[in-house]
């Protein structure tokens, strides 16, 4: 399977490890309740999934990656965090 | 008690590795003298810095992984907002210069001693390192100035490509972690051995 | 010579002779010769005994899709099985042996296997070998491996080298037959970067094997102008003996270069082989079509051969397969062999076609040349015991004729070689017109010629010369206008004829695996229809040849025997590898020490120079001890290492713990939220012990973490996880908390670290460092840190204490590692400082009750390791919600505590379980288990540390270590995990 890293360009994917669903975020401290589906109850969807992949073994970030779970054909990947287009105004208001 | 001032005498990572196939189809010559830090920019910073690498160093950081270079510093893109700066003969100075040119903007680590770096060029470099390193390295793909973080024979690696030498060949540079040297180099002495291996300032 | 090499023609070097052996008898061939057409010029028919049957074979074909003759190459550790002669290219001094057979090819024992045939039938190994089961083991496999099985591996190391290297192109194009090279000329013509792949080590496919006109010349001269022009160009690589063996995901391709198969042995520094991964734009499969076989009685005899391979060896190699061959067709194509071989001056016995109407060309061509013509014929059985003699052909009259004939070339049509469309999961399609499976549609890939169904050599010029100019354009070059070059005319026609009906003997389908038409009858009567079942209940299509031969055949005859059509029955799909790969290629570079890369400390060298004895810690290699001369055994020179630096001082390379630099404005609120414990309080120049969580509330890493400057952490991190670490940390910042200004890196590489240890280790550090710092109590005090001008480098000291002595761990630039470790050896002179290795810290880290990678199992909490009152309140940090679920506070938990044998001369193991006095040995009375365990030179007696359920509310009771394997049962006592000095007075000091 080929990755195209938006910084690196097209890799193979044996640079990079797997983590999962994209979609899901850690949830607010202030409800536990949550946490166990967030860290234990995960689809396992055939067919189009949003997923993390880390660029280990390459430029260290962590990327959004749409694929086709069936087929491996990949439709986007973007940035999970895209830290360069950040301005200082955003900087400021975190 | 009289101290004893031990003379330390520093050791290059490549030292004494053996070349078992001599000739001059690939040339290679440790870089041990390269100051190198990691540069990171901090969050929001991204435009200041590059604004004040050009003021201070004369460098146009260019966005992707590449290679930017003037007066012996080069600001080498590994990932976004974070490079690998290279000085040439540095002594120790190469990260107090950096970290008081750009520490407001980015954390500066010294990696001079954490990456062993070898210049590859030679005739036949591109076939040697087409061998271990899974990055297109045709000569309009892979220009002069390409970064790639990337893996070579299950190393981590960041290869990038210099100007080509008078004689009109590639020149690639590759770093590695210090702890890697020797088995990288047995891979890539294996690698080109069928061309021949010469290493520069060796004698 | 027997007079099987004609006088002339062939792509064969005549001046060039070169001997070989087979079976131990001397031949001789030419270059350009493979194995199996220099047998053929010898007259040798009989090459190999099948799998099941053990029955005499013969070479079918000419090509990879070879199922009968595997033969084993070369002798000694370069001994080779399974190599098809039909490829293999000879060679000056090559050895063939055949397989397969014993005592000899001639009289094999294993033959009386054909007589019990009636026990060998589908499923044999599951009907034959049910009972008794322990027999299985014992008796049956050992029996079926010596009396099947296929050659012998070589049990010697290899010898040669071999590679991996990778490639990129716009356009691939596999196969370098007629499509292939117009695909690769329209492709590269138009400026695109291209690969040209082909198994063969000539080019040209079928253009080398039959007699064809392209634009004027020969389609020999055709090919060699067009490798030519390919070979001109910069961008393009043309790829000889490489078998693209795989297709990916991605566009990646695997293919194995055969760089140095055709020599005795490789030149130096060349590898044998050379794995290629290619990854390219576009691909165009130019695979070609492989010839299917009659099913008729005894169709595998020596000298029955497919029709194309017949003209494979007589217009490539210059070898006429018999001097009186018939040719048994289904085919127009069958009648080109015939032509071919009469032109050559070979007497023709017969062209038998199972056909009662041929074309008038065809029947004119017969006249003309006298060939005996059978229409609506069918040969129904050979004879001849290691090779044919004769034939018996059911005429259309239903009368019999024998005819005498030393080789038959039999043609049942083309079916395209479609596997690398099956690889990613494409389902072949079946075309009624054709008869045949045709490849699907893939993405990124044009099929073209041979491979697609278009079996004339104008549609595979023109089909070619389209793709590859599709395909440069795709990727962006401009292909200029080609029009294929014209090429004489040829029939195509073809009437499939599955199985000859009322055949005289078995009738084989699948030659490789011995599976007959009636086995295929057999296994659809007892319930196995579907393509999947047959396939593994006969093994039909399995082998190295991957039933190329014998697939469609062999689903033809099932659909027949359940009265379905061929594309209900379906098609079982293939997988990689195409053709077998060996290990070698797979494994390049990295086998022996080079099996993974290694990493060694700065201090390695001085310490092979000691003499240390060395371990694998993750990548790492670290001294386990240093044994000194007169020392006999390692728990000795542990004992010595321990005693030493408690009494003294010592010192340890701790460079290989992972060392992360932390820096931004928000990496104290970072650390809080990855570490149990409050960073944020931790003050410049000081050092704290932190526990990391993963989210699930388990442990996952421990480690300190220096405030070496404001704003600035340096954390370290065990070193098996020091990867993991990072890769949790980067996912922390970037996914989790991208708000925080937060950088990180690695600088595990940048130091070297040692740690020094013992009540002598400040006076060491102040005679070493001469006041580059002070080092005093007061001025240095327990968990310190500092960074420091110590000659012309920076350095790093942190005051803490693994062993639970007085220590310090000094950090230099790697650099300087080695030169350091020598200094640090030379100042400690005075007090006897002794350096010591990763067993004798895990001694003094046991006797100190601190856990190791033995208790950070993955399965831990901090509570059950008797860390639960780090957890901070005041934060949140990752895992903390979950760390505090039901189970994971359960008091019942299995947790720390210390072990002593009650009878203290006895040995701990770890790993041994812990059961309550009385209890029986039963998985619901498991109470926990030893991890780690240590010989204690200060207690004189063996310690351990163990997860036991309720933990320290137990110290003081006795508890039975059970350990079956090893030590038995020993009786040990539960005791707080800090043997040693509890008050911990002597790191302070």
């Amino acid at each position: 399977m080929r990755i195209q890293c938006p910084f690196c360009g097209e890799r193979d994917s044996s640079e990079f490890t797997y983590l999962g669903d994209a979609t899901v975020r850690r949830p607010d401290p202030s409800a536990p309740e949550q946490y166990f589906e967030a860290v234990y109850l995960r689809d396992n969807p055939a067919g189009r999934h949003e997923e993390l992949w880390y660029h280990g073994f390459g430029c260290r970030s962590w990327l959004r990656v749409t694929r086709d779970t069936r087929t491996h054909e990949i439709f986007t990947v973007e940035m999970y965090n895209d830290a360069t287009t950040e301005t200082n105004q955003e900087a400021a208001r975190a | 008690m009289a101290h004893s001032q031990i003379e330390l005498t520093p050791r290059a990572a490549f030292a004494d590795l053996p070349i078992t196939a001599p000739g001059s189809g690939v040339v290679v010559q440790e870089r041990d003298e390269l100051g190198i830090a990691s540069v990171l920019a901090r969050r929001g910073q991204h435009e200041a810095l590059t604004k004040r690498v050009r003021e201070r160093f004369g460098i146009e950081l260019s966005p992707g992984p590449r290679r930017s270079a003037a007066g012996g510093c080069a600001f080498i893109a590994t990932g976004p907002g974070a490079w690998i700066v290279t000085v040439e003969r540095a002594s120790n100075g190469c990260v107090t210069s950096l970290t008081d040119a750009l520490g407001d903007l980015a954390a500066i680590s010294d990696q001079s001693d954490g990456q062993a770096v070898l210049r590859v060029s030679g005739p036949k470099a591109r076939e040697a390192l087409c061998k271990i390193v899974p990055i297109d390295l045709h000569p309009r793909i892979f220009r002069s100035g390409a970064v790639a973080a990337t893996v070579a024979a299950h190393v981590g690696a960041t290869l990038w490509r210099l100007d080509d030498d008078p004689s009109g060949h590639a020149v690639f540079e590759i770093a590695v972690f210090r702890s890697l040297a020797e088995s990288f180099w047995r891979a890539l002495s294996e690698s080109a051995a069928e061309f021949g291996v010469r290493m520069n300032g060796r004698g | 010579m027997s007079g099987h090499r004609l006088g002339k023609g062939g792509l064969i070097d005549r001046q060039r002779a070169l001997t070989f052996q087979f079976d131990g008898r001397r031949f001789t061939g030419h270059a350009g010769d493979t194995v199996a057409s220099a047998l053929l010029a010898n007259g040798v028919q009989l090459v190999g005994r099948s799998f099941k049957y053990h029955r005499p074979r013969g070479i079918l074909t000419a090509g990879s899709e070879e199922p009968n003759a595997l033969v084993e190459l070369r002798t000694g550790a370069r001994r080779e099985p399974n190599t098809r002669a039909t490829v293999a290219e000879l060679f000056d001094g090559l050895e063939a042996t055949s397989q397969n057979r014993w005592p000899s090819l001639g009289f094999d024992v294993g033959a009386i296997n054909s007589l019990l045939s009636p026990i060998f039938v589908a499923g044999f190994y599951y009907k034959t070998f049910m009972w008794p089961a322990a027999f299985w083991e014992k008796v049956y496999e050992p029996l079926i491996r010596k009396a099947a099985g296929l050659g012998r591996a070589s049990e010697q190391s290899d010898p040669d080298i071999y590679e991996k290297a990778h490639a990129f192109c716009d356009v691939l194009v596999i196969g370098g037959g007629a499509a292939g090279l117009a695909a690769a000329l329209s492709a590269a013509r138009a400026g695109a970067r291209v690969i040209l792949c082909d198994e063969d080590f000539v080019l040209g496919g079928r253009l080398n094997g039959d007699r064809r006109e392209i634009g004027g010349c020969s389609g020999v001269e055709w090919t060699q102008r067009a490798a030519a022009e390919l070979e001109s160009l910069p961008d393009v690589r043309v790829m000889r003996r490489t078998t693209v063996f795989g297709a990916y995901d991605g566009n990646t391709f695997g293919a194995v270069e055969r760089v140095s198969d055709h020599l005795p042995t490789p030149s130096p520094h060349q590898p044998r082989q050379r794995l290629w991964k290619i990854v390219a734009r576009r691909i165009v499969l130019a695979t070609g079509a492989i010839e299917r076989p009659l099913v008729f009685g005894d169709n595998d005899r020596p000298g029955v051969m497919m029709s194309s391979a017949a003209r494979t060896y007589l217009h490539r190699f210059g070898v006429a397969v018999g001097h009186s061959p018939v040719v048994f067709t289904s085919t127009d194509d069958g009648w080109v062999t015939a032509f071919d071989l009469a032109r050559a001056g070979i007497a023709v016995r017969a062209v038998i076609d199972t056909r009662t109407k041929i074309s008038a060309s065809l029947l004119s061509g017969a006249k003309q040349t006298g060939i005996y013509t059978l229409l609506g014929a069918q040969v129904v059985a050979t004879q001849g015991s290691h090779g044919l003699t004769r034939v018996t052909v059911r005429k259309h009259d239903g009368g019999m004729e024998n005819l005498k004939a030393d080789a038959l070339c039999m043609s049942g049509g083309w079916n395209p070689n479609i596997a690398l469309s099956t690889h990613l999961g494409g389902r072949p399609r079946w075309s009624d017109e054709l008869s045949v499976f045709l490849p699907s549609e893939l993405r990124g890939t044009i099929v073209a010629g041979a491979a697609r169904g278009s079996f004339t050599l104008a549609a595979a010029l023109r089909e070619g010369a389209a793709a590859g100019a599709e395909a440069a354009q795709s990727t962006g070059h401009d292909a200029p206008a080609w029009s294929a070059p014209t090429v004489d005319d040829e029939l195509s026609g073809v009437t499939p004829c599955w199985r000859i009906a009322d055949s005289r003997g078995k009738a084989f389908v699948d030659f490789q695996n011995d599976v007959t038409a009636d086995d295929v009858t057999l296994a659809a009567r007892e319930g196995f229809t579907s393509v999947e079942h047959l396939k593994r209940y006969t093994t039909l299509g399995m082998g190295t040849d991957q039933g190329r031969t014998s697939n469609v055949n062999g689903l033809a005859l099932l659909a027949a025997a359940t009265g379905r059509t061929i594309p209900e029955v379906g098609t079982t799909v293939f997988r990689p590898p195409y053709t077998p790969v060996s290990f070698g290629a797979f494994v390049g570079h990295h086998r022996g020490k080079d099996f993974r890369p290694t990493r060694l400390t700065a201090s390695h060298r001085w310490a092979a120079e000691r003499g240390a004895t060395f371990v694998e810690a993750a990548q790492w290699l670290r001294a386990q001890w240093f044994a000194e001369p007169g020392e006999t055994d390692w728990l000795q020179t542990v004992n010595r290492e321990v005693k030493s630096v408690r009494s003294s001082v010592g010192v340890c390379d701790v460079s290989t713990l992972g060392k992360i630099d932390i820096q931004g404005k928000d990496a104290a609120t970072f650390l809080d939220r990855v570490y149990i414990n409050m960073i944020s309080t931790l003050p410049v120049g000081k050092t704290r012990y932190g526990i990391m969580l993963r989210e699930d509330g388990f442990v996952m890493d421990d480690g300190t973490t220096a405030h070496i400057a404001p704003g600035h952490y340096v954390m370290s991190t065990t070193t098996v996880n020091a990867g993991k670490v990072m890769q949790h940390l980067e996912h922390a910042r970037q996914v989790t908390w991208p708000e925080l200004d937060v950088q990180i890196v690695s600088i595990t590489e940048q130091w070297a670290q040692y740690s020094i240890a013992g009540p002598n280790s400040r006076r060491l550090l102040e005679r070493l460092l001469g006041g580059a710092i002070d080092v005093s109590n007061e001025a240095f005090p327990y968990l310190a840190c500092a960074e420091f001008q110590w000659q012309s480098m920076r350095a790093r000291l942190f005051r803490v204490s693994f062993s639970g002595e007085l220590a310090f761990e000094l950090a230099v630039p790697a650099r300087y590692g080695d030169a350091t470790i020598r200094a640090l050896m030379t100042a400690g002179q005075e007090w006897g400082v002794v350096p010591y290795g990763l067993e004798a810290l895990g001694v003094m880290r046991i006797e100190k009750g601190h856990v190791a990678g033995n208790e950070l199992n993955g399965m831990t909490t901090a509570a059950d390791l008797g860390l639960g009152r780090m957890m901070s309140t005041k934060k949140d940090f990752i895992g903390r919600v979950l760390a505090g679920r039901p189970g994971l506070v359960d008091a019942n938990r299995p947790a720390l505590v210390g072990l002593k044998p009650v009878d203290r001369s006895k040995r701990l193991f770890a790993g041994a379980h812990f059961l309550s006095s009385g209890a029986t040995v039963a998985l619901n009375n498991d109470q926990g288990y030893l991890t780690s365990v240590a010989f204690s030179p200060m207690l004189d007696h063996w310690i351990g540390l163990g997860l036991l359920a309720r933990g320290q509310a137990r110290v003081g009771e006795r508890l039975r270590a059970y350990d079956p394997l090893r030590s038995g049962e020993i009786e040990v006592e539960v005791v707080s995990p800090v043997f040693f000095d509890p008050e911990g007075a002597r790191l302070k000091g």
